[in-house]
């Protein structure tokens, strides 16, 4: 039990009594004391014992609002600084000693604590302390993975992409998993912001259980052809042979198939109820799953001449064996001393295993092995005269390649790397920016820095109840199109990326969207003409009463006209009578309404909704071929986008909180504490008021104090109903219809703005479009935007430090007139990327 | 030799994810104090979201008697007539417990609680579960009762507002010391071959190779403490998580060599239930898991998250509104919230029951295992869809291994503030000191009693002791 505060004073002298206690009576005891208790805590009491007395919480909590700054409150007078560094410290190494974590410092390392950070000392270019970043292991990152175990069997890099590399900024391709048995072993938390920070990820044992698993398939692929060729030595057979046999009985099976289906075919079109049709089709399908021609992958050569050895095979070959295995892997070569140690474990397990064993287990132990789990960025370069040390330039290639792609170094750093050319700044700055610019390398780590950063992409992931969406199209919300709205939103950060001038400004006031588009003007044009030849081909046909099978000359016809690139080209591509009908009855709708036909609605119901989140009706719409347009009503920028509105709504309406909360902390560098316990978070339902007018509750003194900086950047939203519609009056969905119709009440979209540390922007707001235009116009929102592209990049948050980088890339941004790439680049070459320090 | 091992194992754990490894710690160290080996007593914590409304679990006869919520009350269950939804539990009556009225002030509020239901303390936000002060009590009887899978965690999703579902999940409930969050299993089918996977495999090649890889885990262990040495203190903790994943395994492993028969008799047959993507099939699959791993012995405590408020009970009937629009008091298919939560309750018992049905099913000393075990069934959010933590009721079944005055009875403690007022911190020291770990008092005080000079430390007396 703790001793009150005053009893521990009269005996001897510790830091508690001669540091600690003094600073409490004089900033804290007075509302937090024997007579008040602000926010049901008191101090008068605290024991000194930290960690024995049962105060460690409320310790933790005084830890956090003097580090944070949030006590004591604005309007008491400042502690001394020293003073409350010196108590700071005391709780700390308190904490430490008693075996306790301190909260905070784990705190600290989450992404969403980043901006406690003092923004005027960052960027105030009085911090000259040279930056690096820590010594670190990476946890490998989900996106890495998928990427890569398409090439752990050693097939060329690059092999699995069909998509063109659109833009600079790149989206990320879908593929077949070829693969499914292997299983995400890296998945990342499903959460908003940022979530891969090197200091808060590791390998536990659910890790090693997928990787263990993962590893026994993987070993087991690249050694089946061999090991079927051992069996079918026995039998006298090479595995040439046997695949000979293979297709030799795969053809017997599809003539006796073919076979089959012809009598069933014509037994069905004769009487598809007769028994001897119905006999007939179970008899197809018992047949069709009767075989499957069985199929054994190549084993690559190095694994197969260990195999096929007598004895234990010689070093080289085990070399040869674990440097391809590793290089697939790990995807560098293994060093001598790696080497020697995979061959020496693979030695050991043969007297016992055999060959083919101990070569699965030697495969398997590398898919496990550290660096397999691990990037490692420990500073391999040499020291330079402040403690730092560079990364190696094998460490360098991949930090820069995963920094831009999913995929290890391609050949060309590898190269640089080994022959010298990855050693200095200007080294590495070649290197980005030539990946920055090659046509064929896919760079998604930038689209997404900007899903991290708006969030918009979790649009998807917020329930919506369809019925509620649009009377018009009461069935096709969100449900079906949210995936639609994130895509319009990734082309247009793409065409804004490309543009690549004044980048973040556009984002935010853009007046110009796309919707059902894929960006590109000239294809968008093609496919406006197709569709148009194609009406024209069939207007005066008899398409009405078309049979499925279509005249071959229709298809043809429709085929030469398509390209691959169009929306729907598998409709064109395996056209048929119904579609031929689907398609002309919304071609002739649109030629009668006198309109444009929108490439995507005529087959694609999980589209129509998307229209109405615009404020578009697809019944008059007039589908502009040219893209990007200006939308009906006032929309600006991305945080106007029906996904951002979306992704930051509750179920059933708008959350204005939420909204400010992602405006104070993303834009104005802001922070809001977390909510207290004593708090019952919830609205109180009144049917007959408007959510802002029901928020009221949040304006109580306690409440207030952090409301104040999220609501009234929120409330702006309100022009917009939980679907991202716009709408000037908000309906009272609690009460009674009356004549099918809700009442409605007229909303209140002001708001204010404060914390641009600029006079002339902050202020009263008079709705969203001021507020965005403020904004953009703010440097302090420029620069919370620079820092959030650090915490990407870097993978951690910003310390004092990092200032002078900071500084550099926001210079490098607003020198290049806004140009991301320049801020890329200038993140991607600075002392926090290039260096590291390992702490202890 | 045994101390040998057992000063090298406790050098190991002083790294941060030491914790996994202090089971087998002190179980040595209970070997070596002479300290026979008892029988294992079982724990399944059921975790709902949404929290669990106090009055709906109070047997009908005896409203009247409890109605005084100033006052403790303790009625025995036999002869009583449970309300509607734990019909299903009746036969269990006599290994029933209902406990209502304790609060759990001292842990945030609202949708979860996050570590702090079993952790007793304020930790997380509205999305993140926060900082891991302490291992949670579902991680502390783990210690106590080793067994292959020291525990077992299992959940239909993460955290309480995620929709993830499968792989690895980190619903941020349970913990095994400080940083040291215990990941859960969403795939039933992944779960099967964890846990299962080394014993219903038959063939010669496999049983060879399971042996083979023991060679691998050393090699590993040893390789990854050579680059330990080499790596900065930070970074070798993080390691030490990887590391000692590896040195699970191979206590793991070699404990399950000898219970292969035992493992593999008991293993549930592996059907498409465990492949399903249905909310209320996985959550069949996961209690089938768990019964099988206790009586296959894999395992003496298991975590199940059951929900969380994502979740949508479709097949239930209840496909419109997800568990948080219900506790938002939506209509839901014509329901009212009420009427939705029954029929939520009653599956969730009917789960429970199955699962104590299967254990009672299994002889063990006199009578069954369900008389060693204790089924907890609570919520992360305590009373309510936005916990108040006025009160946090809790659904008991089992025996208990006749060490709590539990089983057949309804308790009630006076509600907060009241004289004789009990917390959540006092249930978790009570079942912590039943089975054999003395601590003081498990957590954090809740401040406003403190000042009140509420004396809150230590056991229910009512319960143990």
């Amino acid at each position: 039990m703790g001793l009150p505060v005053v009893a521990i004073a009269e005996s001897g002298e510790s830091d508690f009594e001669s540091i600690v206690l003094p600073f409490l009576k004089a900033n804290c005891t007075d509302c937090h004391g024997e007579e008040k208790s602000k926010g049901d805590l008191r101090l008068h009491d605290i024991s000194a014992d930290l960690a024995n007395s049962g105060d460690l919480e409320r310790w933790q909590n005084v830890l956090e609002q003097l580090t944070l700054g949030e006590m004591p409150p604005e309007k008491r007078d400042r502690p001394d600084p020293k003073k409350l560094s010196a108590v700071i410290k005391w709780i700390e190494s308190e904490l430490a000693q008693s075996g306790n974590v301190s909260d905070l410092a784990a705190k600290f390392r989450e992404p969403g604590f980043g901006n406690y950070v003092s923004h005027e000392k960052l960027f105030s270019g009085d911090v000259q302390t040279k930056a690096f970043s820590p010594s670190r292991l990476w946890k490998r990152n989900p996106n890495e993975f998928d990427y890569s175990k398409h090439y752990v069997f050693g097939e060329p890099r690059y092999s699995m992409f069909h998509m063109p590399t659109t833009g600079f900024g790149g989206r990320e391709s879908t593929r077949k998993d070829s693969l499914p048995a292997v299983k995400q072993a890296f998945a990342l938390e499903d959460k908003h912001g940022f979530n891969d920070y090197a200091a808060l990820l590791y390998a536990d044992s659910s890790t090693l259980d997928t990787l263990m698993r993962n590893a026994g398939v993987i070993a087991d692929t690249c050694l089946e052809g061999a090991v079927k060729e051992l069996e079918l030595q026995e039998e006298g057979l090479t595995l040439k042979e046997w695949r000979e046999q293979i297709s030799a009985q795969n053809r017997v099976f599809t003539e006796k198939l073919r076979e089959l289906a012809r009598r069933k075919n014509l037994a069905v079109k004769n009487d598809p109820k007769s028994a001897g049709a119905l006999d007939l089709r179970t008899e197809y399908t018992k047949l069709r799953r009767s075989w499957t021609a069985p199929k054994v992958k190549d084993t690559l050569e190095e694994f197969r001449a260990i195999a096929m050895s007598e004895g234990v095979p010689p070093d080289e070959l085990i070399h040869r064996a674990v440097s391809q295995h590793f290089n697939n892997i790990v995807q560098r070569a293994p060093s001598a001393e790696e080497l020697s140690k995979y061959v020496e474990f693979f030695k050991r397990n043969v007297p016992k295993a055999g060959n083919v064993e101990a070569l699965r287990l030697t495969l398997m132990a590398v898919i496990i092995s550290p660096e397999a789990v691990y990037r490692m960025e420990l500073g391999l370069g040499e020291k330079d005269t402040y403690g730092r040390q560079m990364l190696s330039p094998l460490e360098l290639a991949f930090a820069i390649s995963l920094a831009l792609t999913d995929a290890a170094p391609d050949d060309t750093l590898i190269r640089s790397a080994k022959e010298g050319r990855l050693k200095s700044r200007e080294d590495v700055r070649r290197e980005v920016v030539r990946l920055l610019e090659d046509e064929q390398t896919q760079r998604p780590r930038i689209l997404r820095f900007f899903h991290e950063y708006f969030d918009y992409h979790k649009a998807p992931s917020v329930f919506k109840d369809d019925k509620r969406f649009h009377k018009k199209a009461p069935n096709y919300g969100p449900k079906r199109y949210a995936e639609r709205l994130v895509t319009d939103t990734d082309v247009l950060v793409m065409h804004i990326l490309e543009k690549d001038r004044d980048v973040l400004k556009e984002l935010l006031t853009t007046d110009r969207y796309f919707v059902h588009h894929k960006g590109n003007n000239e294809r968008a044009r093609e496919e406006a003409e197709a569709i148009e030849k194609f009406y024209q081909y069939f207007k005066d046909k008899d398409w009405k009463n078309f049979e499925y099978k279509l005249d071959p000359g229709h298809v043809e016809f429709t085929r030469s006209i398509s390209k691959p690139y169009f929306f729907k080209a598998f409709f064109f591509q395996t056209l048929n009578g119904n579609s031929v009908k689907f398609l002309m009855t919304y071609f002739e709708k649109c030629d009668k309404a006198g309109i444009t036909p929108d490439p995507l609605f005529a087959f694609d119901k999980h589209s129509i909704g998307s229209a109405y989140a615009y404020n578009l009706d697809p019944e008059t719409w007039d589908y502009p071929v040219e893209q990007p347009f200006q939308l009906p009503g006032e929309r600006v920028g991305i945080l106007s986008h029906p996904s951002w509105l979306i992704a930051h709504s509750l179920n059933l309406s708008n959350d204005p909180i939420r909204r400010g909360k992602w405006i104070l902390e993303r834009l104005l560098g802001g922070t809001v504490p977390d909510v207290p316990i004593t708090v019952d978070a919830s609205i109180p339902e009144d049917p007959h008021l408007t959510l802002r007018e029901r928020l009221n509750v949040t304006e109580a003194k306690e409440c207030w104090k952090c409301h104040k900086r999220m609501n009234p950047l929120g409330y702006t939203f309100e022009s917009f109903n939980d679907f991202g519609i716009l709408r000037d009056s908000e309906p009272l969905e609690l009460l009674e219809k009356v004549k099918g119709e809700y009442q409605v009440k007229a909303i209140d979209a002001r708001g204010a703005l404060d914390g641009t540390g600029n006079d002339d922007l902050d202020g009263e707001i008079k709705d969203h479009a001021d507020l965005m235009h403020r904004l953009a116009a703010s440097e302090r929102v420029r620069q919370t935007f620079v820092r959030h592209a650090f915490r990407y990049w870097m993978g951690r948050n910003e310390l004092l430090s990092d200032s002078q980088v900071l500084i550099e890339a926001d210079k490098a941004y607003t020198d290049n007139d806004g140009s991301f790439k320049a801020l890329v680049i200038s993140l991607l070459t600075s002392d926090s990327f290039l260096y590291r320090k390992a702490l202890d | 030799m045994i101390y040998d091992r057992r000063k090298f194992l406790r050098g190991m754990s002083f790294g941060a994810g030491g914790a996994l490894l202090t089971p087998l710690v002190h179980q040595l160290d209970l070997h070596a104090a002479g300290v026979q080996e008892q029988l294992p007593k079982r724990f399944v914590f059921i975790m709902k979201s949404s929290g669990i409304i106090p009055d709906a679990i109070i047997p009908p006869g005896l409203r009247q008697e409890v109605s005084d919520k100033s006052k403790f009350a303790s009625a025995s269950l036999e002869g009583q007539s449970l309300t509607p939804c734990m019909k299903e539990l009746e036969p269990y009556r006599d290994q029933l417990s209902i406990v209502n009225g304790l609060s759990g002030k001292m842990c945030k509020g609202g949708h979860s609680s996050w570590f702090g239901a079993m952790g007793v303390y304020k930790t997380g936000g509205e999305h993140e579960s926060g900082v891991i002060l302490r291992a949670t009590a579902d991680a502390r009887l783990a210690r106590l009762f080793p067994a292959p899978f020291n525990h077992v965690g299992l959940a239909l999703r993460g955290k309480v507002m995620s929709t993830e579902m499968n792989g690895t999940l980190y619903p941020g409930i349970s913990a095994s010391g400080p940083n040291a969050e215990l990941p859960f299993q969403g795939s039933p089918d992944l779960a099967y071959q964890s846990l299962f996977g080394s014993a219903v495999s038959n063939s010669e090649l496999e049983k060879k190779r399971y042996g083979l890889e023991e060679n691998l885990l050393d090699f590993m262990v040893d390789d990854i403490k050579t680059l330990n040495q080499k790596l900065p203190g930070s970074e070798r903790e993080k390691m030490n998580h990887y590391l000692n994943a590896f040195e699970e395994l191979q206590v793991r492993r070699s404990k399950l060599v000898s219970m292969k028969d035992q493992v593999e008799v008991n293993a549930p047959e592996f059907t498409n239930k465990f492949t399903s993507e249905v909310a209320e099939v996985r959550q069949e699959a996961h209690c089938d898991l768990i019964a099988a791993s206790l009586i296959a012995g894999l395992t003496n405590v298991a975590t199940l998250r059951l929900d969380n408020i994502s979740t949508y009970y479709k097949t239930l009937g209840l496909s419109d509104r997800s568990v948080h629009g219900i506790g938002h008091k939506e209509v839901s298919n014509g329901k009212t919230e009420s009427e939705s939560r029954d029929i939520i309750r009653t599956w969730h018992f009917k789960l429970i029951a199955n699962l104590a049905r299967k254990l009672k099913a299994v002889p063990e000393g006199d009578g069954t295992m369900l008389d060693n075990t204790m089924i907890i069934y609570m919520s992360d959010s305590g009373d309510a869809h936005h916990g108040t933590l006025n009160q946090w009721p809790f659904v008991v079944v089992g025996g208990c291994a006749g060490k709590l005055k539990l089983p057949g009875r309804y308790i009630q403690y006076p509600d907060y503030q009241q004289a004789g007022h009990k917390t959540i911190g006092n249930w978790w020291t009570t079942i912590l000191n039943a089975y054999g770990d003395p601590i003081e008092h498990f957590g954090n005080l809740d401040l406003t009693l403190k000042q009140n000079g509420v004396q809150q430390e230590g056991a229910l007396s009512e319960i143990w002791g």
